[in-house]
């Protein structure tokens, strides 16, 4: 039997070479298509910038209307802003208060009859109150210093009393005193509700 | 007559490679398209996000003037309830020191007290930088007053000054009794008193208001404040 054999048409290098122009066809392509792309980026990286800019300077100009209307209320702004300051200093120096009327209360409930005072000197950061002063009998030096640590009276300030010092004075019969009483802490302070009473 | 321009030899030799002849376009395009990547579009797209974060910075800012607008328009609503406010914590904590009126408002309450005054000297006062609130939110002004009166009127002037409406407190308290010549015990008393005022506030567009009329600490000192005695002061 006679072999059959196919009977190649194109040559080789004819094949070879469509296949050769196929293939740079391709890489045109891809090449153009690379850089469209790449323009298609670029494009749209600046489109976004530019409408980005344009937003931003429409905010920025709706900004500067805003400023605008808060300078016509600067007058409500200013009230409002200072009532806030003194509100705030308010809350704070309330709180701090020292009210003397309450030590001087206090040292009058406590003081006997025959016992005079003389000298007081306290201030709003020291806790004990300097006193002095004069009286004719030992007993009613010692129901003072009772009174003023008694719950009745003033101990609702005072925590304690010390006597410093004690001198009898022949020419007068007088036995002059220096005491100094401490306060509780706190204890010249008024509460929220005291202060709404 | 035109010259023929031509590439140098060895150039031109290069370009006759078929590889070249046939790739060196789309790699050159691609080189182009690369370079125009790393040039153009790289440093944009930075400064896309630079954009994008200054838009929303603007936005908030623009937030925060809207939702103040609103709060100032809702305060010029109840303007009678503001101006009430302010005048009333103004009387309290002025907005300047106000020394001339503080004397003289010490001096009324010290006529309606019974007691004498015999010396009252300004102690100075804290100076505030502009809009600055001191370090505790406030400023003080201290006056020290010399005085004679009994017991009972210098128990009053105390009870009246704390229930004043400029505030004054009592820093520190000395009295020394001595006889008077009617027989009777007359004190002696030194008082420093230290009174209280803001300064001006800064007002800034984007500051926001923190402050509303329903705030608990706020309602508290209004009620205490109205409790207040005001002692109209009139300055010649």
């Amino acid at each position: 039997m006679a072999e059959r054999r196919e009977i190649e048409l194109i040559p080789r290098e004819l094949e070879e070479a469509r296949k050769q122009e196929k293939l740079l066809q391709t890489a045109r392509l891809v090449g153009f298509g690379f850089l469209g792309l790449s323009f298609l980026v670029i494009f749209l990286i600046l489109s976004i910038v530019g409408a980005q800019t344009v937003l931003i300077s429409n905010l920025h100009r709706q900004i500067s209307e805003k400023e605008a209307r808060i300078s016509e209320l600067s007058t409500v702004e200013e009230k409002v802003v200072g009532l806030a300051d003194k509100n705030a200093a308010l809350t704070q120096i309330f709180s701090g208060r020292s009210y003397f009327s309450i030590l001087l209360k206090t040292l009058e409930t406590s003081i006997p009859q025959g016992i005079a005072i003389t000298t007081l000197s306290t201030s709003q950061t020291e806790e004990v109150v300097a006193l002095s002063g004069e009286t004719r009998s030992y007993g009613d030096l010692a129901k003072f210093l009772r009174n003023l640590v008694d719950p009745e009276k003033g101990g609702s300030l005072f925590t304690q009393v010390a006597l410093t010092s004690v001198v009898l004075e022949p020419t007068t019969g007088k036995a002059k005193f220096v005491a100094e009483a401490t306060t509780v802490e706190g204890g010249l302070k008024k509460g929220w509700e005291e202060l709404l009473k | 007559m035109i010259p023929k321009l031509s590439l140098p030899t060895k150039l031109g030799g290069i370009f006759n490679y078929p590889l070249i002849r046939g790739f060196g376009l789309p790699i050159l395009l691609i080189g182009i398209s690369v370079t125009l990547l790393l040039v153009i579009a790289r440093p944009t797209l930075g400064k896309v996000i630079a954009l994008q974060t200054e838009r929303a910075t603007t936005q908030n800012s623009l937030s925060t003037l809207a939702a103040k607008i609103e709060q100032l328009e809702n305060f010029a609503s109840r303007s009678e309830a503001l101006d009430d406010e302010f005048k009333r914590f103004n009387q309290a904590v002025p907005s300047e020191s106000s020394v001339p009126a503080l004397l003289t408002q010490l001096q009324e309450i010290a006529n309606l007290s019974g007691v004498t005054i015999t010396a009252m000297q300004f102690g100075g006062r804290d100076i505030p930088a502009e809009g600055a609130a001191g370090g505790q939110g406030w400023f003080e002004v201290r006056v020290r007053v010399t005085l004679e009166s009994g017991f009972d009127s210098l128990l009053k002037l105390l009870k009246t000054l704390e229930t004043a409406s400029r505030l004054i407190d009592v820093e520190s308290l000395q009295y020394s009794a001595r006889t008077s010549q009617e027989g009777g015990s007359v004190l002696g008393t030194e008082l420093t008193f230290v009174s209280y005022y803001t300064a001006k506030p800064v007002l800034l567009p984007e500051m926001p208001i923190t402050f509303s009329f329903t705030d608990p600490s706020f309602e508290r000192n209004s009620q205490v404040l109205q409790r207040l005695t005001p002692y109209e002061t009139s300055i010649p």
